[in-house]
């Protein structure tokens, strides 16, 4: 696609009459999944509007200042491994970078990074301004458009109307958003910024079916309020690892963490006070995610609990505002004070900002197919925390697949998925198609059956197939990539076939406590390798590892027979006899197409696959008997 | 390997009657021209019983159409009022019409396949078929209906509870959950691997059931709490009835599993099916304890006879509850006599009041250690192999833990809890489970089972 000069790129943003108004790709909300979204389409070729309350809110983390952690900072490398941009943003933005789970071993381990939450956001709003066929608008949409059970583009608020092939949805809490601060409730999407209330309607009338989740946030407190001499410091990593694999280094200024903890009497001011707390009020009906739950439900789920761990984080080098981990809540702002005033350090904070809980429209996930279009209107695309994802890496990760496929269909090139086995990227979508979600869906570990296999150090070895597909990395890196991997595999090779006292040295290198550094340097063979020491412990990891990723392996392609066994679309699961009506139900819904993701959802049990398999099996004797 | 098979289902040449049975596609329309007259049964509906007419002489026909069947195919027996020649002659005559002869164990080979039931219960039907005794038929019938010998139950709800400690302390690095830490694991392994060690050698200690029947208000739930309090554990097997509670205790030196049933002569819709589940989860036991409370009249009710009447039980001790209520000489006629009347040996009646059930502890263990009651060992073989694959991986987890490799002791554990539980999933056929285990399974099988 070698696009003319358009006039629109001369013109200012925020324009109310466009004369260009219609487009390859629109975006909907410049969060992180619409940031992501944008740029791959942009730079995929299509022309794209981005299309975003304001502009200069890009990106903006409304909650943790923070990118990457356990899970989540596999899918930022994932995602940059793929061509998307949030670890560059991070790595240029970044002031405080541990790696967590270092003592627990390689699969495990992710990196983490507090950012400069303005300097972050400025990052994507220069990217947003200066990015061929990107058109920023700061406008609000408040239906989509439809022909004939056709998508056709969008009208905004100001009366503008766009088109386009496809449309990507990414508006965060804002569809429907409804703030609550103890007793008082108002629409809005985050702090200070309105709600968007109109779309919600727009997209019921399409026949899109909607949910309700809700998050909180804790308040901000001004910085030289708080006393550090009660908390413990926590100092950041001496050599950051960087999360892109394009950064070398990171050389940037950087700024301690604190490390306080609720107290009894905190305790007892929430307890005094719950029957004050929206959730327990009954005004806010929806569900809250599990793990990230507010400082009241902690206090009830865990009475025995003495103490509750406080993080307080710097929103950036120069900010005024520290965030506390751990104390998000709904409750009055006047029991706010007096819970924050009984933690050490916190006795005469000054609030910045208050708590906040947001309730939010989502679009249940049944709709949702694994290419990131909505199934109820085709060119339609849905991504980030509107598919009931929390997190800014969840979102990204969406929006890049999003935008990526966004850019395909207008351009009438076949959609990419990307395969569960091949990164946490997969088994997130997987997850959120094979899901009714309930409550807010956030990454761990443990949700990848083969997390052996996803290091963080090896996404870009792991995905640079896939990458080039994609087309968005240059070709000299995918180069680079490509000839690391074969760097490997010749080095792996060089291991099993040098001996050191007797023993090859892919062997010696998985008994405990082995230095790999010590055989790489006392071996000719090894040494004329030339590897750098980075990556001879990363070579290491990979031969330890072999034995039980060879394990994981042929289990998985026992099953693989069966993985990618198609489900045909209209199939009639109550017709299907030996079914349990629960499963019934549950497939009719999701709607699975293939027998793997079938077996994957809640509560189906091996007996149903069975029944099914018996019955497709007698509809096609002759397919994958 | 999915067609029609045909065997003798029962001893050859021995009693009088035999059956020939059908499995697989056009299994009904086959045995309907093994009849004098097809008709009544080739249109017969899904479950039913039909009398019928073979050369000449009456004959009982049983269909089951797919899936409502054991083998989940169409299927059809054809009892026979003799056997001997004859039988082998009908089943010549399926055979030359279109029948292959089925291979042992093939009917309930194809049960498992086809996901009726998991493999530990397919061991079980052989352990049942081949019992040479009430103890050991008990213990098959409790692998087929999906209990879990006690120490490998404990050991799956250790490895379970492990885990998932382990997998929060990797995903959630910075809270403070009890960090669980090597040594943890090494000892929580290594006590796994005792348990694991106590499921038995030659064959897998069935270990000892009891079933604590009774009416509702009894407080038999009580008093099953009280005893589960001291290894407080109430699990979960895949495949194991839901309407009971069950809890492991160590008594005598063997591990106890107790089995409460909780819901016996509830009125409603729902009573039948209860019953059912209670009389074979009383028929499995090999010890039962007959609560009465002491101020009830009728101390034990009509349905808990008519589930008593079910147990086949060595052992029966009587537990009169409520003692603080009322005098308990009553209750425990009652009792006694109802035990008598199901052909229940009595051991021993006990007076409990609330908040005390030493007089019942000491009871068990009385029986236990008498001799007179003896529990089934199981040969079973996908359990054995289940057992030492987990043992191989337990140990292989210990010893990551203790390099410090703790994501690869994550996912040596979640390996093995999914290899002891396989064998209690039922429709595990496909994929997982290897041919050879299971033709070392099936091939023990004698033919028509």
């Amino acid at each position: 696609m070698q696009p003319p000069p358009r006039m629109i790129d001369y013109l200012p943003h925020g324009l109310r009459e466009i004369r260009v108004n219609d487009f390859d790709v629109i975006v909907i909300g410049a969060g992180h999944a619409g940031c992501e979204a944008a740029l791959a389409s942009a730079r995929l070729g299509a022309e794209t509007l981005l299309i975003t309350m304001d502009v200069s809110a890009a990106a903006r983390m409304s909650c943790n200042p923070a990118i990457g952690g356990i899970a989540k900072g596999h899918i930022v490398r994932e995602v940059d491994a793929l061509g998307g941009e949030m670890a560059r943003a991070i790595d240029a933005t970044g002031i405080h970078f541990r790696m967590l789970n270092t003592t627990k071993g390689p699969a495990v381990q992710s990196p983490r990074a507090q950012a400069d939450k303005a300097l972050y956001s400025a990052y994507f709003a220069r990217l947003l301004a200066n990015t061929p066929r990107l058109t920023a608008v700061g406008d609000t949409v408040s239906a989509l458009l439809a022909e004939d059970g056709a998508l056709k583009g969008v009208r905004t608020l100001s009366g503008s109307e766009y088109t386009a092939r496809s449309v990507v949805l990414t508006t965060g809490t804002f569809l429907g958003g409804v703030l609550h601060v103890g007793d008082d409730n108002f629409p809005g999407g985050r702090l200070d910024e309105p709600s968007a209330p109109a779309l919600s309607a727009s997209l019921t009338a399409l026949g899109i079916e909607l949910g309700r989740l809700k998050t909180g946030t804790p308040a901000r407190l001004l910085r030289s309020s708080l006393d550090y001499s009660r908390m413990d410091v926590q100092h950041p990593d001496p050599l950051p690892q960087p999360f892109s694999f394009d950064t070398s280094a990171i050389d940037r200024p950087s700024v301690p963490c604190y490390i306080t903890h609720t107290t009894a009497e905190t305790h007892r001011i929430i307890r005094d006070n719950l029957h004050r707390a929206p959730l327990y009020t009954g005004r806010i009906t929806s569900t809250g995610p599990r793990y990230c739950p507010s400082i009241e439900t902690k206090i009830v789920r865990f009475p025995d609990r003495t103490s509750h761990t406080v993080f307080v984080e710097p929103e950036g080098i120069d900010s005024q505002e520290m965030y506390p981990n751990g104390i998000s809540t709904s409750l009055p702002r006047d029991v706010q004070l007096d819970m924050l005033r009984s933690i050490p350090g916190l006795e005469d904070a000054v609030v910045l900002k208050w708590a906040y809980a947001v309730e939010y429209d989502f679009v249940r996930t049944h709709q949702l197919s694994p290419t990131m279009q909505c199934r109820r209107l085709p060119g339609l695309f849905l991504a980030g925390q509107i598919n009931g994802t929390s997190g800014y890496e969840e979102a990204a990760a969406q929006g890049l697949l999003a935008g990526i496929n966004a850019a395909r269909l207008a351009a009438a090139a076949n959609l990419l998925e990307i395969p569960r086995a091949s990164s946490y990227i997969g088994v997130l979508v997987d997850d959120l198609v094979t899901h009714d979600i309930a409550e807010p869906y956030r990454m761990f570990t443990s949700r990848a059956e083969n997390r052996l296999a996803l290091r963080h150090d090896n996404a870009d070895r792991r995905l640079v197939d896939l990458a080039a597909a994609i087309g968005l990395l240059p070709a000299g890196r995918i180069r680079r990539t490509r000839r690391k991997a074969e760097r490997f595999s010749g080095a792996a090779e060089t291991c099993r076939r040098t001996f050191i006292g007797g023993r090859s040295v892919d062997r010696l290198l998985r008994r405990p406590g082995a230095d790999p550094a010590e055989f790489f340097a006392s071996s000719p063979e090894l040494r004329s390798l030339g590897l750098p020491p980075n990556e001879i412990s990363e070579l290491a990891v990979d031969l330890r590892y072999e034995g039980y990723l060879k394990r994981e392996e042929t289990s998985a392609r026992r099953s693989e027979r069966m993985e990618n066994f198609p489900l045909p679309a209209g199939l009639d699961y109550a017709r299907i006899p030996g079914l349990r009506s629960e499963t019934v139900e549950k497939l009719a819904l999701l709607r699975p197409d293939t027998l793997g993701r079938a077996r994957r959802v809640p509560g189906v049990t091996p007996a149903d696959i069975t029944v099914l398999e018996i019955y497709l099996q007698s509809l096609w004797p002759h397919r994958a008997g | 390997m999915n067609g029609l098979i045909a065997a003798i289902s029962t001893v050859p040449h021995a009693g009088g009657r035999s059956i020939v049975r059908l499995s697989g596609p056009g299994a009904v329309d086959a045995a309907a021209a093994l009849l004098d007259d097809a008709g009544a049964v080739l249109n017969a509906p899904a479950f039913s019983s039909i009398e019928a007419r073979l050369d000449g002489l009456a004959v009982d026909v049983f269909v089951f159409r797919s899936p409502a069947s054991y083998t989940r195919e169409d299927l059809a027996e054809i009892h026979l009022p003799a056997g001997g020649h004859w039988a082998d002659d009908v089943l010549g005559r399926a055979v030359r019409a279109g029948a292959r002869l089925a291979e042992p164990g093939e009917f309930t080979r194809r049960a498992f396949q086809n996901g009726r039931i998991s493999l530990a219960a397919a061991e079980g039907v052989l352990a049942l078929v081949s019992a040479r005794g009430k103890a050991a038929a008990r213990a098959g019938l409790r692998l087929l209906s999906g209990h879990a010998p006690p120490a490998l139950r404990l050991a799956l709800d250790d490895l379970r509870r492990l885990h998932a400690d382990l997998a929060a302390s990797l995903d959630f690095p910075e809270e403070d959950i009890d960090i669980i830490g090597p040594q943890t694991l090494i000892e929580s392994l290594a006590r796994i691997r005792v348990l694991l060690g106590r499921t038995g050698g030659g064959g897998i200690d069935g270990g000892a059931s009891v079933v604590f029947l009774g009416d509702v208000n009894a407080g038999k739930t009580t008093l099953f709490n009280r005893l589960a309090a001291r290894d407080a554990i109430v699990s979960e097997i895949p495949g194991t009835t839901r309407d009971a509670l069950y809890a492991v205790l160590r008594l005598a030196g063997r591990d106890v599993t107790l089995v409460d049933l909780p819901g016996l002569a509830a009125a409603g819709d729902f009573a039948p099916l209860t019953a059912r589940l209670a009389a074979r989860e009383a028929s499995s036991a090999d010890m039962v304890l007959l609560c009465a409370p002491a101020d009830a009249s009728p101390a034990v009710s009509v349905e808990t006879r008519s589930v008593l009447a079910h147990a086949g039980a060595d052992a029966l001790i009587v537990v009169v509850t409520k003692c603080d209520l009322a005098g308990s000489a009553a209750a425990a006629d009652s009792a006694r006599e109802a035990a008598r009347d199901a052909g229940l040996r009595v051991f021993r009646t006990v007076d409990s009041k609330p908040g005390d059930s030493r007089a019942v502890l000491a009871a068990l263990t009385d029986a236990l250690s008498s001799g007179r009651f003896e529990p089934g060992l199981v040969a079973s073989v996908a359990l054995q192999r289940a057992v030492a694959e987990t043992l191989r991986l337990v140990t292989e987890a210990s010893d990551s833990a203790a390099a410090g490799g703790l994501d690869i002791c994550s996912s040596l554990l979640n390996r093995a809890v999914i290899v002891l539980e396989e064998p209690f999933i039922q429709g595990s056929g496909h994929g997982s489970v290897n041919e050879a285990l299971l033709h070392d399974i099936f091939s023990r099988f004698c033919v028509g089972k």
